[in-house]
């Protein structure tokens, strides 16, 4: 089941009902319930593969909080961890090279409990002893399908208090807001945009080299309003059950540097990464100086490629943030270090024209988007040739088509720079919207704001159009 | 060793570190507080934490540091 | 708690608790609730928006069928006296020309227009003859019939059915109900837009007979559709008609409640389509094309023909020469119904 088809939300409010109806521990097996039937819909063979794995993890987390020695609970937590990552890679592998199709969120699901194991083997407290609290966090539904990828603890916490407490009336129209919200950026934003660069793709070559330079664009802008949009309803679900998840994106488009974009991209999983991957590694190679950190900011960016999955394309993608981030963490290390013997030294100003640091960070904001919309051409394109073919058409080495923007009807290309407008805006942290939203908040009671918003969503959507009429003949 | 001196000690190196002159140290210190302490700068901190009070941290030692002020205690622990 | 003869304070607070709980929940229902009203109420409001027909009948399509079908009916002053419509079974089997040659050799002059659209569901046959009743006067509507009634709407018809036809529908309880009424805000809020400013919508208000002269009218013959061949004069083997996967109509269990429930959708629509035909002089008559080795029977030709004749052409089922797929009739095919169904228009009283 969507989260963008209407049936899903008949369903969600009688079962968010039903949910705050039972008491208690009560609540919490209902909602394992609900999970595992919104899992079965999906596939009932990797259900089983999903409660298989949770029960393992659940069980070498006791493992690991009752052993005494820390050989055993090494052990333990390699075995765990390994067999794990066996699974993904398993899939993976077979999803790249044989066009297997993943289990729902297995990607996901999997990091939650690697997660939870590590954090058992750093500290016995965070063992959870309660086996529906413990099965409910990798198969919690809100965010099963593509995250966000919430942490142990703060899951935990909150299951156990929605047990015990009443519901929070807030919260859910709180919950409410962010569905609504996240469905407008994915269906009216999101969706328009990828049927806009989905034309364009399949005959890119007819296309001037304006239009692709501004189709690349695009790739990065429908990502972030496809995929905040989607983050937002998953937030907003679990709200409307009492459970706060980790955001995945902080006004990405003001990232000044690529170091910076990746502090507001994608939070829940680069976070992750950096906690159990980045950190522990670069701390035993602290011996190596710089070239133990390149190798650990290396190593993490490729994984956060490959991570979507083992083609060609995700693999040039990690590599291609592994060189920027490498190439920005030494660029800016050696820029404080100048500035700082600058200023021990107490040089007299340089004369000449500084550049003023609003404008540094307008040139680092473009810089770091086209840099991003750049490997975003492999990060989005179906094959590596694809990649390859549009790379060619944009450095000139093959010849761009003669449509241009005035060839394009009116109807096509006025939505799609609307489209990116508004999520240009949005994903520069809407400017100005607080205030905006302040004053319509005094003059319009919030269910007319709903209601609106619930009109434009059905009007204003994109038909499942494209039927393949003449297939049949 | 005591904390002030500790504290006192590692003020040139966090303003090193994080490149900030004007930082002041304080126990209820968190990276929060500081734009430009990340997980990179953050590495960057411990070994220079480490390489000037001549102890060895490990990833548990440091993974649930809280605040400056248990990264204190956990350096007096170290060097005693 | 318990036998305690105490006030029960906690079970007070208790419930004061819960009842503070329902109240909060009731008041998000209302919100909600209210919420769903007001998108309801704009909806229904956009709804009575006026359309431009001309504009409605390009919604779908700009340079589709569709458009073709309304300028042949309201812009092109030839008249129509024999309307086909029916599935792509029909478009491509029976031709017009053929059938007009065939009348005009035995010295009848007869204009013969074929409507028939790809995809089956007799409510969009039906908005085409409505509309075709509404500026000509055909003598005979020609209605192909399938062995088995098609027991959904078509997908098209959200784009030119009336909005009355779509709000109330001949039963609430049709399987396209909502599909249908869902997709009317929107096409009223396009078509209102497209109004006011036709170049951008794309969709034009004025008759270009150019355009209108480009449409094929044919189908018999070789076409390309979406970008394929479909080769019309190839002779297909029996071996490959048979391999080709035969799309089997989706009876779900709520696709039969629903059938069972509405009378059968198809015959809904005949049942309109026979009035309107009554009201306007006009016989009907029913041609049943076979699939490829198809069934040669068509199951409700007993309802069927209290409202016309039925010509069964079902022996052209096991003619592998005659077929380009294992549902549509090639060339030869095509030549060969449409002088049969010339034959019969011959024969009829009119």
């Amino acid at each position: 089941m969507s989260f963008t088809s209407p049936l899903f939300y008949v369903v969600l409010v009688p079962a968010v009902a039903v949910f705050y109806w039972f008491s208690g521990r009560w609540r919490a097996i209902y909602l394992l319930a609900l999970s595992y039937a919104f899992y079965a819909l999906s596939s009932r063979v990797y259900l089983v593969l999903l409660i298989v794995a949770s029960a393992a993890v659940y069980a070498l987390g006791l493992a690991i909080a009752k052993s005494n020695g820390e050989r055993a609970k090494q052990a333990y937590l390699a075995v765990g961890v390994a067999a794990v990552i066996a699974v993904i890679v398993a899939f993976k592998a077979a999803g790249a090279w044989r066009g297997f199709l993943l289990p729902l969120g297995v990607s996901f699901y999997s990091f939650k409990l690697i997660s939870y194991l590590i954090e058992v083997y750093w500290d016995d407290e965070a063992v959870e002893r309660d086996p529906i609290v413990f099965f409910l966090f990798p198969a919690f539904f809100p965010q099963i399908i593509s995250g966000p990828i919430q942490r142990p603890e703060p899951f935990f916490t909150q299951m156990r208090a929605i047990m015990a407490r009443s519901l929070n009336a807030d919260q859910i129209e709180t919950g409410f807001r962010f569905i609504l919200g996240g469905l407008m950026m994915k269906t009216l934003v999101g969706d328009r945009l990828g049927a806009f660069i989905e034309t364009i793709d399949q005959s890119h070559t007819n296309y001037s080299y304006g239009v692709m330079l501004t189709t690349v664009a695009c790739y990065t802008l429908q990502l972030y309003a496809d995929f905040s949009g989607y983050t937002n309803i998953a937030l907003g679900i679990g709200k409307l059950f009492g459970v706060e998840g980790p955001p995945n994106f902080n006004a990405p488009f003001l990232a000044v540097n690529i170091q910076d974009m990746w502090r507001r991209w994608h939070m829940s999983l680069t976070l992750w990464l950096t906690d159990y991957l980045f950190t522990p590694l670069s701390m035993s190679l602290r011996d190596y100086g710089q070239a133990g950190l390149i190798g650990a900011i290396c190593l993490n960016m490729i994984i956060i490629g490959v991570w979507h999955g083992f083609t060609l394309n995700y693999l040039v993608f990690g590599i291609l943030h592994a060189v920027f981030l490498s190439v920005t963490v030494l660029i800016l290390g050696e820029l404080a270090r100048r500035k700082r013997a600058a200023g021990k030294a107490k040089a007299p100003p340089t004369p000449g024209w500084r550049p003023p640091g609003a404008l540094l960070r307008v040139l680092g904001a473009a810089l770091t988007f086209a840099l991003m919309s750049f490997s975003q051409i492999f990060f989005h394109s179906e094959t590596f040739s694809q990649a390859t073919s549009i790379l060619a058409q944009l450095a000139g080495a093959a010849p761009s088509g003669s449509t241009g923007w005035s060839d394009m009807p009116a109807y096509f290309s006025v939505p799609a720079w609307i489209c990116m407008g508004v999520a240009l805006y949005v994903g520069a942290g809407a400017p100005g919207a607080r205030g905006l939203f302040g004053s319509l908040n005094r003059t319009a009671p919030n269910w007319l704001q709903y209601g609106v918003c619930l009109f434009l969503l059905s009007v204003l959507s994109t038909e499942g159009s494209g039927q393949f009429i003449y297939g049949q003949f | 060793m005591e904390k002030s001196e500790i504290e006192s000690r590692l003020t040139p190196i966090f303003r090193d570190v994080f490149n900030d002159d004007a930082l002041v140290v304080t126990e209820g210190m968190t990276a929060a507080e500081v734009p430009t302490w990340d997980s990179l700068s953050n590495i960057n901190m411990i070994i220079a934490v480490e390489k000037a009070f001549g102890v060895k941290f490990s990833i548990k030692d440091v993974r649930n540091l809280k605040n400056v002020g248990e990264l204190l205690d956990l350096i007096k622990r170290k060097a005693a | 708690m318990g036998n305690s003869s105490e006030p029960d304070y906690d079970g007070a607070l208790n419930g004061i608790e819960t009842s503070r709980e329902r109240m909060a929940g009731l008041r998000l229902f209302g919100v909600l609730a209210a919420s769903l009203v007001v998108a309801l109420i704009l909806s229904a409001a956009v709804c009575l928006l006026p359309e431009n027909d001309y504009q409605k009948w390009q919604l779908q399509d700009p340079d589709g069928r569709l458009r073709w079908i309304y300028e042949r009916i309201h812009f092109d002053p030839t008249p129509i006296d024999v309307a086909i419509v029916g599935p792509s079974r029909a478009q491509l089997g029976l031709s017009a020309a053929a059938i007009e040659q065939d009348l005009a050799q035995r010295g009848k002059r007869v204009n013969v227009a074929n409507f028939a659209m790809l995809g089956s569901g007799r409510d969009l046959q039906w908005a085409i003859l409505d509309e075709l009743f509404k500026a000509k006067s055909p003598k005979v509507v020609v209605l192909e019939v399938d062995e088995e009634p098609y027991p959904f709407g078509h997908f098209l018809f959200k784009h030119v059915g009336l909005t009355e036809a779509i709000v109330f529908p001949p039963s609430p309880f049709l399987h396209n109900y909502l599909y249908n009424l869902a997709y009317l805000p929107i096409r009223k809020l396009k078509l209102f837009g497209a109004n006011l400013f036709p170049g951008l919508f794309g969709l034009t208000k004025e008759f270009d007979p150019k355009h209108y002269a480009e449409n094929r009218t044919d189908y018999s013959t070789s076409f390309i559709g979406d970008g394929k061949l479909v080769d019309m004069e190839h002779r297909v083997s029996r071996d490959t008609l048979l391999a080709e996967p035969r799309e089997p109509v989706p009876r779900t269990r709520f696709a039969r409640l629903l059938t069972r429930i509405n009378g059968g959708e198809d015959h809904l629509f005949i049942e309109k389509i026979a009035r309107e035909a009554k009201a306007h002089g006009t016989q009907l008559v029913f041609v049943h094309l076979p699939m490829f080795e198809g069934p040669r029977t068509v199951s409700d030709e007993d309802f069927l023909k209290q409202f016309g004749p039925v010509l069964n052409y079902g022996d052209l089922a096991p003619r592998d020469e005659l077929f380009e797929n294992w549902s549509h009739l090639n060339h030869a095919g095509a030549m060969n119904a449409s002088a049969r169904l010339a034959d019969a228009i011959a024969g009829l009283k009119l």
